[in-house]
Protein backbone atom coordinates (compact mmCIF):
# COMPACT_ATOMS: atom_id res chain seq x y z
CA UNK A 1 0.00 0.00 0.00
CA UNK A 2 1.97 2.57 -1.13
CA UNK A 3 0.25 6.16 -2.19
CA UNK A 4 -1.71 8.09 0.26
CA UNK A 5 -4.53 7.61 -2.42
CA UNK A 6 -4.77 3.83 -1.87
CA UNK A 7 -4.36 4.43 2.53
CA UNK A 8 -6.95 6.81 2.27
CA UNK A 9 -9.17 4.39 0.16
CA UNK A 10 -8.50 1.31 2.45
CA UNK A 11 -9.18 2.86 5.68
CA UNK A 12 -12.71 4.66 4.92
CA UNK A 13 -13.63 1.37 3.62
CA UNK A 14 -12.89 -0.16 6.38
CA UNK A 15 -14.56 2.12 8.54
CA UNK A 16 -17.75 1.95 6.26
CA UNK A 17 -17.50 -2.01 6.41
CA UNK A 18 -18.13 -1.53 10.39
CA UNK A 19 -21.58 -0.77 9.31
CA UNK A 20 -23.14 -3.92 7.97
CA UNK A 21 -25.56 -4.37 4.88
CA UNK A 22 -29.10 -4.45 6.16
CA UNK A 23 -28.55 -3.17 9.76
CA UNK A 24 -29.94 0.77 9.43
CA UNK A 25 -32.34 1.25 11.54
CA UNK A 26 -36.17 1.59 10.81
CA UNK A 27 -36.92 5.47 9.57
CA UNK A 28 -39.41 7.39 11.87
CA UNK A 29 -41.11 10.10 10.10
CA UNK A 30 -43.65 12.48 10.93
CA UNK A 31 -47.11 11.13 11.01
CA UNK A 32 -48.79 14.32 10.31
CA UNK A 33 -50.38 14.88 6.37
CA UNK A 34 -48.57 16.68 3.39
CA UNK A 35 -47.98 20.70 3.41
CA UNK A 36 -46.24 19.33 7.23
CA UNK A 37 -47.94 22.38 9.05
CA UNK A 38 -47.11 20.95 12.19
CA UNK A 39 -43.29 20.62 11.27
CA UNK A 40 -43.36 24.03 10.51
CA UNK A 41 -45.48 24.81 13.54
CA UNK A 42 -48.10 27.14 14.77
CA UNK A 43 -47.36 30.45 16.49
CA UNK A 44 -44.35 30.23 17.99
CA UNK A 45 -42.94 31.48 21.05
CA UNK A 46 -42.09 35.35 20.89
CA UNK A 47 -38.28 35.76 21.90
CA UNK A 48 -38.32 37.08 25.60
CA UNK A 49 -41.44 34.93 26.39
CA UNK A 50 -41.97 35.30 29.91
CA UNK A 51 -41.30 32.82 32.37
CA UNK A 52 -44.40 33.02 34.11
CA UNK A 53 -47.69 32.89 31.32
CA UNK A 54 -51.37 33.29 31.75
CA UNK A 55 -52.57 30.75 29.51
CA UNK A 56 -54.30 32.45 26.80
CA UNK A 57 -55.40 30.13 24.34
CA UNK A 58 -57.28 28.60 27.31
CA UNK A 59 -60.59 28.47 25.65
CA UNK A 60 -58.93 26.85 22.60
CA UNK A 61 -57.24 24.67 24.64
CA UNK A 62 -60.46 23.19 26.63
CA UNK A 63 -62.32 22.88 23.43
CA UNK A 64 -59.37 20.43 22.54
CA UNK A 65 -59.34 18.46 25.22
CA UNK A 66 -63.09 17.86 25.20
CA UNK A 67 -62.40 16.44 21.63
CA UNK A 68 -59.66 14.15 22.91
CA UNK A 69 -62.20 12.31 25.60
CA UNK A 70 -64.73 11.77 22.93
CA UNK A 71 -62.18 9.42 20.98
CA UNK A 72 -60.71 7.83 24.05
CA UNK A 73 -63.36 4.94 24.21
CA UNK A 74 -61.75 1.39 23.29
CA UNK A 75 -58.39 3.28 23.99
CA UNK A 76 -57.69 0.41 27.43
CA UNK A 77 -58.27 -2.55 26.12
CA UNK A 78 -59.84 -5.16 28.47
CA UNK A 79 -61.93 -2.34 30.10
CA UNK A 80 -65.38 -1.14 29.63
CA UNK A 81 -66.38 2.22 30.17
CA UNK A 82 -68.01 3.06 33.05
CA UNK A 83 -71.70 3.69 32.38
CA UNK A 84 -71.88 5.55 35.48
CA UNK A 85 -68.93 7.50 35.75
CA UNK A 86 -66.77 8.41 39.25
CA UNK A 87 -65.38 11.52 39.32
CA UNK A 88 -61.63 12.20 39.84
CA UNK A 89 -62.64 14.03 43.17
CA UNK A 90 -65.09 11.15 44.69
CA UNK A 91 -61.74 8.69 43.75
CA UNK A 92 -59.72 11.22 45.55
CA UNK A 93 -57.68 12.54 42.74
CA UNK A 94 -56.19 16.10 43.65
CA UNK A 95 -57.90 18.95 41.83
CA UNK A 96 -54.91 20.26 39.71
CA UNK A 97 -52.01 18.20 38.19
CA UNK A 98 -48.69 19.52 35.87
CA UNK A 99 -48.54 18.27 32.55
CA UNK A 100 -45.49 18.46 30.36
CA UNK A 101 -46.43 19.44 27.17
CA UNK A 102 -44.27 20.21 23.69
CA UNK A 103 -44.42 23.57 21.92
CA UNK A 104 -45.13 23.72 18.52
CA UNK A 105 -42.22 24.80 17.59
CA UNK A 106 -41.13 21.48 17.71
CA UNK A 107 -39.36 19.65 15.05
CA UNK A 108 -39.49 16.27 13.84
CA UNK A 109 -36.31 15.41 14.80
CA UNK A 110 -35.11 16.98 18.03
CA UNK A 111 -36.23 15.56 21.53
CA UNK A 112 -39.24 17.91 22.14
CA UNK A 113 -38.80 21.27 24.24
CA UNK A 114 -41.27 21.25 26.35
CA UNK A 115 -43.25 23.42 28.98
CA UNK A 116 -45.26 23.20 31.78
CA UNK A 117 -49.06 23.54 32.64
CA UNK A 118 -51.23 23.38 35.43
CA UNK A 119 -54.62 21.76 34.53
CA UNK A 120 -58.02 21.55 36.12
CA UNK A 121 -58.53 17.08 36.78
CA UNK A 122 -61.92 17.85 36.25
CA UNK A 123 -62.64 19.89 33.58
CA UNK A 124 -58.96 19.77 31.66
CA UNK A 125 -58.95 23.76 32.24
CA UNK A 126 -55.56 25.48 31.92
CA UNK A 127 -54.75 27.18 35.10
CA UNK A 128 -51.02 28.46 34.10
CA UNK A 129 -48.53 28.02 32.06
CA UNK A 130 -44.56 27.64 32.79
CA UNK A 131 -42.02 27.92 30.88
CA UNK A 132 -38.36 27.22 31.93
CA UNK A 133 -36.42 29.69 32.82
CA UNK A 134 -33.21 30.41 31.05
CA UNK A 135 -31.04 29.43 30.36
CA UNK A 136 -33.22 26.02 30.15
CA UNK A 137 -34.93 25.81 27.51
CA UNK A 138 -37.08 22.42 28.14
CA UNK A 139 -38.75 20.52 31.35
CA UNK A 140 -37.62 16.79 31.43
CA UNK A 141 -39.55 15.23 34.32
CA UNK A 142 -42.40 16.19 36.50
CA UNK A 143 -42.99 14.27 39.92
CA UNK A 144 -45.41 15.46 42.48
CA UNK A 145 -45.93 15.53 46.40
CA UNK A 146 -49.66 13.94 45.91
CA UNK A 147 -51.29 17.34 47.99
CA UNK A 148 -52.53 18.95 44.67
CA UNK A 149 -49.78 21.98 45.01
CA UNK A 150 -46.36 20.80 45.55
CA UNK A 151 -44.45 19.40 42.44
CA UNK A 152 -41.19 18.99 41.11
CA UNK A 153 -39.61 19.29 37.88
CA UNK A 154 -36.51 18.66 36.03
CA UNK A 155 -35.04 21.40 33.20
CA UNK A 156 -32.17 21.09 30.96
CA UNK A 157 -30.69 23.48 28.80
CA UNK A 158 -30.57 21.70 25.57
CA UNK A 159 -32.52 18.72 24.13
CA UNK A 160 -31.23 15.84 24.39
CA UNK A 161 -27.97 16.86 27.09
CA UNK A 162 -28.52 14.83 30.42
CA UNK A 163 -27.59 17.18 32.65
CA UNK A 164 -30.94 18.25 34.40
CA UNK A 165 -31.61 21.34 37.07
CA UNK A 166 -34.30 20.31 38.97
CA UNK A 167 -36.97 23.70 40.07
CA UNK A 168 -39.63 23.42 42.61
CA UNK A 169 -43.08 24.14 41.49
CA UNK A 170 -45.71 25.54 43.51
CA UNK A 171 -49.22 25.96 42.61
CA UNK A 172 -51.64 28.54 44.46
CA UNK A 173 -55.51 28.04 42.59
CA UNK A 174 -57.00 30.68 44.36
CA UNK A 175 -53.90 33.40 43.28
CA UNK A 176 -53.81 36.31 40.66
CA UNK A 177 -53.58 35.03 36.69
CA UNK A 178 -49.94 35.72 37.10
CA UNK A 179 -49.34 34.57 40.46
CA UNK A 180 -50.59 30.67 40.08
CA UNK A 181 -47.44 28.81 39.81
CA UNK A 182 -44.37 30.16 41.04
CA UNK A 183 -41.28 28.26 39.99
CA UNK A 184 -37.90 28.88 42.39
CA UNK A 185 -34.34 26.39 42.10
CA UNK A 186 -33.73 24.08 44.45
CA UNK A 187 -30.45 23.76 46.62
CA UNK A 188 -29.27 21.00 44.61
CA UNK A 189 -26.33 20.77 42.02
CA UNK A 190 -27.09 19.79 38.13
CA UNK A 191 -27.52 16.20 37.98
CA UNK A 192 -24.76 15.73 35.00
CA UNK A 193 -25.78 12.13 34.70
CA UNK A 194 -29.07 10.57 32.63
CA UNK A 195 -31.90 10.67 34.99
CA UNK A 196 -34.00 7.68 34.61
CA UNK A 197 -36.43 8.98 37.15
CA UNK A 198 -37.40 10.69 40.09
CA UNK A 199 -39.93 10.94 42.24
CA UNK A 200 -41.17 13.77 45.09
CA UNK A 201 -42.10 12.27 48.43
CA UNK A 202 -45.30 12.83 50.38
CA UNK A 203 -45.06 15.78 52.32
CA UNK A 204 -42.39 17.24 49.44
CA UNK A 205 -39.71 16.87 51.40
CA UNK A 206 -37.09 14.80 49.76
CA UNK A 207 -36.59 13.96 45.77
CA UNK A 208 -35.46 10.28 44.91
CA UNK A 209 -33.50 10.21 41.64
CA UNK A 210 -32.65 7.32 40.07
CA UNK A 211 -29.33 7.78 37.70
CA UNK A 212 -26.45 5.18 36.16
CA UNK A 213 -24.78 5.76 39.12
CA UNK A 214 -27.29 4.88 42.18
CA UNK A 215 -30.51 6.44 43.74
CA UNK A 216 -29.77 9.31 45.56
CA UNK A 217 -32.29 11.11 48.21
CA UNK A 218 -31.80 14.62 48.04
CA UNK A 219 -33.19 17.00 50.96
CA UNK A 220 -35.66 19.86 49.35
CA UNK A 221 -34.65 22.30 51.73
CA UNK A 222 -30.77 21.49 52.48
CA UNK A 223 -29.69 19.85 49.18
CA UNK A 224 -28.28 17.06 51.64
CA UNK A 225 -27.97 13.80 49.82
CA UNK A 226 -27.35 9.91 50.27
CA UNK A 227 -26.65 7.48 47.46
CA UNK A 228 -26.95 3.86 46.92
CA UNK A 229 -25.08 2.24 44.47
CA UNK A 230 -26.34 -0.38 42.25
CA UNK A 231 -24.32 -3.16 43.29
CA UNK A 232 -24.43 -4.70 39.66
CA UNK A 233 -24.30 -1.06 37.61
CA UNK A 234 -25.03 -0.70 34.29
CA UNK A 235 -29.10 0.02 32.94
CA UNK A 236 -30.07 -1.48 36.32
CA UNK A 237 -33.45 0.13 36.36
CA UNK A 238 -34.00 -1.34 32.86
CA UNK A 239 -36.11 -0.05 30.38
CA UNK A 240 -37.02 3.15 30.97
CA UNK A 241 -39.83 3.83 28.82
CA UNK A 242 -41.76 5.32 31.89
CA UNK A 243 -41.08 7.64 34.05
CA UNK A 244 -43.07 5.98 37.32
CA UNK A 245 -39.77 3.89 38.21
CA UNK A 246 -39.74 4.82 41.93
CA UNK A 247 -42.73 5.56 44.89
CA UNK A 248 -42.80 6.51 48.07
CA UNK A 249 -44.36 5.01 50.74
CA UNK A 250 -47.15 7.59 52.58
CA UNK A 251 -44.60 8.42 55.19
CA UNK A 252 -42.02 9.44 52.58
CA UNK A 253 -39.31 6.81 54.24
CA UNK A 254 -39.77 4.23 52.09
CA UNK A 255 -39.28 3.93 48.04
CA UNK A 256 -40.13 1.27 45.58
CA UNK A 257 -37.83 0.45 42.70
CA UNK A 258 -38.26 -1.88 39.90
CA UNK A 259 -34.78 -3.42 39.50
CA UNK A 260 -34.36 -4.99 36.01
CA UNK A 261 -30.61 -5.34 35.51
CA UNK A 262 -29.91 -8.99 36.06
CA UNK A 263 -32.82 -11.61 35.61
CA UNK A 264 -31.51 -13.37 38.79
CA UNK A 265 -32.63 -10.74 41.18
CA UNK A 266 -35.11 -8.66 38.95
CA UNK A 267 -37.95 -7.36 40.67
CA UNK A 268 -39.84 -4.96 42.81
CA UNK A 269 -37.60 -3.88 45.72
CA UNK A 270 -38.52 -1.81 48.62
CA UNK A 271 -35.24 0.90 50.55
CA UNK A 272 -35.90 1.81 54.19
CA UNK A 273 -33.96 5.19 53.28
CA UNK A 274 -33.44 6.06 57.17
CA UNK A 275 -31.75 2.96 57.39
CA UNK A 276 -27.42 2.75 57.14
CA UNK A 277 -25.91 0.79 53.93
CA UNK A 278 -24.93 2.35 50.62
CA UNK A 279 -25.07 -0.55 48.55
CA UNK A 280 -28.94 -0.81 46.69
CA UNK A 281 -29.60 -3.68 47.12
CA UNK A 282 -28.66 -5.08 49.92
CA UNK A 283 -29.96 -2.00 51.26
CA UNK A 284 -33.76 -2.98 50.16
CA UNK A 285 -36.02 -6.11 50.84
CA UNK A 286 -37.41 -7.70 47.11
CA UNK A 287 -41.34 -6.67 47.69
CA UNK A 288 -42.31 -9.08 44.77
CA UNK A 289 -39.90 -11.64 42.11
CA UNK A 290 -40.25 -11.37 38.61
CA UNK A 291 -42.93 -13.65 37.48
CA UNK A 292 -40.27 -16.13 35.71
CA UNK A 293 -36.73 -16.49 36.99
CA UNK A 294 -33.86 -16.78 34.98
CA UNK A 295 -33.52 -15.17 31.59
CA UNK A 296 -36.71 -15.41 30.66
CA UNK A 297 -37.51 -13.31 33.39
CA UNK A 298 -40.20 -10.52 32.61
CA UNK A 299 -38.89 -7.02 32.59
CA UNK A 300 -40.89 -4.76 34.96
CA UNK A 301 -41.86 -1.45 32.93
CA UNK A 302 -43.28 0.11 35.91
CA UNK A 303 -43.37 0.11 39.40
CA UNK A 304 -45.61 1.88 41.77
CA UNK A 305 -45.97 1.14 45.69
CA UNK A 306 -50.04 2.31 46.74
CA UNK A 307 -49.63 4.91 49.61
CA UNK A 308 -50.46 2.92 52.46
CA UNK A 309 -47.72 0.05 51.69
CA UNK A 310 -49.41 -3.06 50.95
CA UNK A 311 -50.10 -3.93 47.43
CA UNK A 312 -47.41 -2.87 44.16
CA UNK A 313 -49.16 -1.88 41.23
CA UNK A 314 -46.96 -2.97 38.22
CA UNK A 315 -46.80 -3.21 34.60
CA UNK A 316 -45.04 -6.01 33.30
CA UNK A 317 -44.22 -7.29 30.07
CA UNK A 318 -46.28 -10.09 28.96
CA UNK A 319 -46.36 -12.52 25.75
CA UNK A 320 -49.11 -12.08 23.44
CA UNK A 321 -51.96 -14.06 23.40
CA UNK A 322 -52.85 -14.21 19.91
CA UNK A 323 -49.26 -13.49 18.73
CA UNK A 324 -46.83 -15.66 19.49
CA UNK A 325 -44.19 -12.98 18.04
CA UNK A 326 -46.19 -10.00 19.22
CA UNK A 327 -45.82 -8.32 22.36
CA UNK A 328 -48.56 -7.26 25.59
CA UNK A 329 -47.85 -6.20 28.78
CA UNK A 330 -50.52 -6.85 31.85
CA UNK A 331 -51.03 -4.17 34.72
CA UNK A 332 -51.29 -6.24 38.20
CA UNK A 333 -51.32 -5.89 41.44
CA UNK A 334 -49.23 -7.55 43.93
CA UNK A 335 -49.31 -7.99 47.74
CA UNK A 336 -46.17 -6.01 49.21
CA UNK A 337 -46.28 -8.28 52.43
CA UNK A 338 -46.09 -11.87 50.73
CA UNK A 339 -45.05 -10.81 46.99
CA UNK A 340 -47.88 -12.90 45.83
CA UNK A 341 -50.29 -12.15 42.70
CA UNK A 342 -53.47 -10.42 43.99
CA UNK A 343 -55.24 -9.88 40.41
CA UNK A 344 -54.84 -8.86 37.04
CA UNK A 345 -56.11 -5.20 36.04
CA UNK A 346 -55.47 -5.31 32.74
CA UNK A 347 -53.76 -7.26 29.53
CA UNK A 348 -52.80 -5.11 26.80
CA UNK A 349 -51.30 -6.49 23.32
CA UNK A 350 -48.51 -3.79 22.47
CA UNK A 351 -48.70 -2.79 18.93
CA UNK A 352 -45.67 -2.11 17.65
CA UNK A 353 -45.14 0.11 21.06
CA UNK A 354 -47.84 2.07 20.30
CA UNK A 355 -49.59 1.01 23.59
CA UNK A 356 -47.44 0.79 26.31
CA UNK A 357 -48.96 1.72 29.58
CA UNK A 358 -48.63 3.58 32.78
CA UNK A 359 -49.66 4.29 36.00
CA UNK A 360 -49.66 7.71 36.64
CA UNK A 361 -51.21 8.21 40.38
CA UNK A 362 -52.80 5.61 42.74
CA UNK A 363 -55.14 6.21 45.54
CA UNK A 364 -54.11 4.96 48.58
CA UNK A 365 -55.24 1.71 48.92
CA UNK A 366 -54.54 1.28 44.90
CA UNK A 367 -58.86 0.94 44.27
CA UNK A 368 -58.43 3.64 41.58
CA UNK A 369 -55.64 4.07 39.41
CA UNK A 370 -54.54 7.10 36.81
CA UNK A 371 -53.27 4.94 33.93
CA UNK A 372 -52.42 6.50 30.46
CA UNK A 373 -51.83 4.74 27.02
CA UNK A 374 -48.74 6.03 25.51
CA UNK A 375 -48.12 6.67 21.72
CA UNK A 376 -44.55 6.91 20.20
CA UNK A 377 -43.93 10.50 18.87
CA UNK A 378 -40.90 10.35 15.77
CA UNK A 379 -37.90 11.68 17.50
CA UNK A 380 -34.13 12.03 16.51
CA UNK A 381 -32.58 9.13 18.47
CA UNK A 382 -35.83 7.13 19.03
CA UNK A 383 -39.56 7.60 19.31
CA UNK A 384 -40.58 9.30 22.28
CA UNK A 385 -44.01 8.76 24.30
CA UNK A 386 -46.87 10.86 24.21
CA UNK A 387 -49.61 10.19 26.95
CA UNK A 388 -52.23 9.63 24.14
CA UNK A 389 -55.20 9.06 26.55
CA UNK A 390 -55.87 8.88 30.90
CA UNK A 391 -58.39 7.28 32.61
CA UNK A 392 -59.57 6.81 35.71
CA UNK A 393 -59.36 3.29 36.39
CA UNK A 394 -61.78 1.37 38.97
CA UNK A 395 -62.34 -2.40 38.79
CA UNK A 396 -62.29 -3.27 35.40
CA UNK A 397 -63.85 0.32 34.27
CA UNK A 398 -62.53 3.27 33.21
CA UNK A 399 -63.49 7.08 33.28
CA UNK A 400 -61.75 9.41 30.54
CA UNK A 401 -60.22 12.33 31.56
CA UNK A 402 -60.12 15.35 29.31
CA UNK A 403 -56.76 15.41 28.24
CA UNK A 404 -54.48 17.25 26.18
CA UNK A 405 -53.20 14.74 23.53
CA UNK A 406 -49.94 16.89 23.53
CA UNK A 407 -48.28 15.68 27.17
CA UNK A 408 -45.43 14.12 27.77
CA UNK A 409 -45.19 13.69 30.94
CA UNK A 410 -47.97 14.55 34.03
CA UNK A 411 -48.14 14.08 37.74
CA UNK A 412 -50.38 14.63 40.55
CA UNK B 1 -61.63 8.48 -20.83
CA UNK B 2 -59.60 8.38 -17.87
CA UNK B 3 -60.68 10.80 -15.40
CA UNK B 4 -57.60 12.50 -13.30
CA UNK B 5 -58.18 13.46 -9.65
CA UNK B 6 -55.98 16.48 -8.08
CA UNK B 7 -53.94 14.62 -5.22
CA UNK B 8 -55.54 15.64 -2.20
CA UNK B 9 -52.91 16.61 0.48
CA UNK B 10 -52.93 12.83 2.15
CA UNK B 11 -52.45 11.60 -1.28
CA UNK B 12 -49.25 13.78 -1.32
CA UNK B 13 -48.28 12.70 2.02
CA UNK B 14 -48.88 9.06 1.67
CA UNK B 15 -46.82 9.06 -1.28
CA UNK B 16 -43.98 11.22 -0.27
CA UNK B 17 -43.56 8.45 2.82
CA UNK B 18 -43.37 5.36 0.44
CA UNK B 19 -40.67 7.64 -2.04
CA UNK B 20 -38.96 8.37 1.23
CA UNK B 21 -39.52 5.37 3.07
CA UNK B 22 -37.88 3.48 -0.42
CA UNK B 23 -34.78 5.70 -0.99
CA UNK B 24 -34.31 4.70 2.51
CA UNK B 25 -34.17 0.84 1.98
CA UNK B 26 -31.92 1.49 -0.55
CA UNK B 27 -29.64 4.53 0.64
CA UNK B 28 -29.34 4.36 4.38
CA UNK B 29 -26.56 1.81 4.91
CA UNK B 30 -24.24 3.98 2.44
CA UNK B 31 -25.46 7.09 4.13
CA UNK B 32 -24.50 5.98 7.20
CA UNK B 33 -21.46 4.38 6.28
CA UNK B 34 -20.42 8.14 4.90
CA UNK B 35 -21.49 9.48 8.13
CA UNK B 36 -19.38 6.93 10.18
CA UNK B 37 -16.47 7.91 8.16
CA UNK B 38 -16.76 11.83 8.93
CA UNK B 39 -18.14 11.22 12.60
CA UNK B 40 -16.66 7.80 13.55
CA UNK B 41 -19.57 7.49 15.72
CA UNK B 42 -22.23 5.02 14.71
CA UNK B 43 -25.37 6.39 16.60
CA UNK B 44 -24.08 10.31 15.54
CA UNK B 45 -23.97 9.20 11.94
CA UNK B 46 -27.52 7.21 12.16
CA UNK B 47 -28.85 10.58 13.94
CA UNK B 48 -27.82 12.48 11.10
CA UNK B 49 -28.91 10.26 8.31
CA UNK B 50 -32.41 10.44 10.37
CA UNK B 51 -32.57 13.72 9.82
CA UNK B 52 -31.29 14.42 6.45
CA UNK B 53 -34.43 11.91 5.68
CA UNK B 54 -36.85 13.87 7.78
CA UNK B 55 -35.94 16.93 5.88
CA UNK B 56 -35.94 15.40 2.56
CA UNK B 57 -39.64 14.14 3.35
CA UNK B 58 -40.39 17.80 4.67
CA UNK B 59 -39.71 19.28 1.76
CA UNK B 60 -40.52 16.39 -1.11
CA UNK B 61 -43.42 18.63 -2.09
CA UNK B 62 -40.15 21.30 -3.23
CA UNK B 63 -38.36 18.65 -4.66
CA UNK B 64 -38.72 18.63 -8.54
CA UNK B 65 -36.72 16.52 -10.02
CA UNK B 66 -36.67 12.97 -7.87
CA UNK B 67 -33.19 12.07 -9.31
CA UNK B 68 -32.14 14.70 -7.43
CA UNK B 69 -33.08 13.22 -4.14
CA UNK B 70 -29.90 11.22 -3.84
CA UNK B 71 -28.12 14.30 -4.29
CA UNK B 72 -29.76 16.11 -1.73
CA UNK B 73 -29.71 13.64 0.93
CA UNK B 74 -25.91 13.25 0.30
CA UNK B 75 -25.40 17.21 0.78
CA UNK B 76 -27.54 16.74 4.35
CA UNK B 77 -25.66 14.11 5.72
CA UNK B 78 -22.32 16.36 5.12
CA UNK B 79 -23.82 19.27 6.23
CA UNK B 80 -25.07 17.51 9.19
CA UNK B 81 -21.46 16.06 9.92
CA UNK B 82 -20.55 19.07 9.43
CA UNK B 83 -22.66 20.70 12.40
CA UNK B 84 -21.74 17.54 14.84
CA UNK B 85 -18.60 17.92 14.76
CA UNK B 86 -18.65 21.83 14.97
CA UNK B 87 -20.61 21.21 18.18
CA UNK B 88 -18.05 18.36 19.55
CA UNK B 89 -15.24 21.10 18.73
CA UNK B 90 -16.50 23.50 21.61
CA UNK B 91 -16.23 21.92 24.52
CA UNK B 92 -12.25 21.42 23.04
CA UNK B 93 -11.87 24.94 22.68
CA UNK B 94 -13.28 25.71 26.23
CA UNK B 95 -10.30 23.56 27.64
CA UNK B 96 -12.38 20.44 27.95
CA UNK B 97 -10.75 16.87 27.65
CA UNK B 98 -9.41 15.91 24.13
CA UNK B 99 -12.35 14.52 22.08
CA UNK B 100 -11.59 10.72 20.35
CA UNK B 101 -13.56 10.80 17.26
CA UNK B 102 -13.91 7.13 17.47
CA UNK B 103 -16.16 5.50 19.62
CA UNK B 104 -14.97 2.72 21.83
CA UNK B 105 -16.96 0.35 19.17
CA UNK B 106 -14.95 1.54 16.34
CA UNK B 107 -11.74 1.66 17.23
CA UNK B 108 -12.20 -1.93 18.59
CA UNK B 109 -13.15 -2.54 14.69
CA UNK B 110 -10.92 -0.52 13.14
CA UNK B 111 -6.71 -1.63 12.74
CA UNK B 112 -3.66 1.05 13.93
CA UNK B 113 -3.07 1.80 10.06
CA UNK B 114 -6.61 2.61 9.71
CA UNK B 115 -6.72 4.64 12.54
CA UNK B 116 -4.08 6.20 11.79
CA UNK B 117 -5.42 7.60 8.39
CA UNK B 118 -8.93 8.33 9.87
CA UNK B 119 -7.48 10.50 12.35
CA UNK B 120 -5.65 12.06 9.67
CA UNK B 121 -8.49 12.88 7.83
CA UNK B 122 -10.45 14.45 10.61
CA UNK B 123 -7.89 17.41 10.95
CA UNK B 124 -8.31 18.43 7.55
CA UNK B 125 -10.63 21.50 7.53
CA UNK B 126 -13.92 20.12 6.83
CA UNK B 127 -14.60 20.72 2.63
CA UNK B 128 -11.15 19.20 2.02
CA UNK B 129 -12.17 16.03 4.31
CA UNK B 130 -15.40 15.86 2.57
CA UNK B 131 -13.43 16.40 -0.91
CA UNK B 132 -11.69 13.37 -0.31
CA UNK B 133 -14.16 11.31 0.83
CA UNK B 134 -16.25 11.54 -1.92
CA UNK B 135 -13.57 11.19 -4.13
CA UNK B 136 -11.95 8.30 -2.62
CA UNK B 137 -14.45 6.88 -1.14
CA UNK B 138 -17.76 7.52 -2.84
CA UNK B 139 -15.58 7.29 -5.80
CA UNK B 140 -17.42 10.67 -7.27
CA UNK B 141 -16.24 12.23 -10.66
CA UNK B 142 -15.55 15.67 -9.88
CA UNK B 143 -18.98 16.94 -11.25
CA UNK B 144 -20.74 14.95 -9.05
CA UNK B 145 -18.65 15.96 -5.83
CA UNK B 146 -19.27 19.71 -7.28
CA UNK B 147 -23.10 19.02 -7.46
CA UNK B 148 -22.57 17.61 -3.60
CA UNK B 149 -20.59 20.29 -1.75
CA UNK B 150 -22.13 23.19 -4.03
CA UNK B 151 -18.66 24.49 -5.26
CA UNK B 152 -17.23 24.69 -8.65
CA UNK B 153 -15.62 21.89 -10.54
CA UNK B 154 -12.52 23.63 -10.52
CA UNK B 155 -12.65 24.15 -6.67
CA UNK B 156 -13.26 20.38 -6.44
CA UNK B 157 -9.97 19.69 -7.78
CA UNK B 158 -8.05 22.12 -5.82
CA UNK B 159 -9.33 21.48 -3.17
CA UNK B 160 -8.85 17.95 -3.61
CA UNK B 161 -5.15 18.07 -4.43
CA UNK B 162 -4.58 20.22 -1.47
CA UNK B 163 -6.25 17.75 0.93
CA UNK B 164 -4.37 14.77 -0.44
CA UNK B 165 -0.70 17.04 0.10
CA UNK B 166 -2.32 17.53 3.36
CA UNK B 167 -3.06 14.33 5.01
CA UNK B 168 0.08 13.31 3.73
CA UNK B 169 2.27 15.47 5.12
CA UNK B 170 -0.34 14.55 8.77
CA UNK B 171 -0.07 11.03 8.55
CA UNK B 172 4.22 10.97 7.82
CA UNK B 173 3.95 13.59 11.44
CA UNK B 174 2.46 11.02 13.05
CA UNK B 175 3.93 8.02 11.63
Amino acid sequence: MNTIEDRLRAATKAAADTVAPGSAPPLKLPEEPGGFGWLRGGPRRPAGWPGWLAPAAAAAAVAAVVVASQVISGAFDGHQQATTSVTPAEAGVSSYYVALRFSRGTRCCDTPKTWAAVVNTATGAVLATVAPPKPYVTFAGVSGAGDGRTFVVAAQRRTNEPANRFFLLRINPAGRPGDRARLSPLPIPEDKNQILSFALSPGGRSLAVADFAGVQILNVSTGAQRTWHPSLGGSYLGSATTDALLSWSADGRKLAFAYNSDSTVMGAYLLDTTAPGSNLLASSRRLVHAPKPGINATPWYQVRLTPDGRTVIAVLAAPNRRDPNGAAQKLEEFSARTGRLLRVLNYLPVHNYTDVEQVLWTSPSGHALLVANTKPYPGKRRAFFLLGHVALLTVHHFTPLPWFTDTLAAAW
Amino acid sequence: MQERHAAGPHDRQAEARDAVTSLYQVHAVGLIRLGVIMLGDRAAAEDVVQEAFCGLFRHWDRLQDPAKAVPYLRSSVLNGCRSALRRRRTPRRAGAAEYTAESAEQLALLGEEHRQVLAALRHLPARQREALVLRFYGELGEPEIAAVMGISQGTVKSTTSRALAALGRLVKEAG
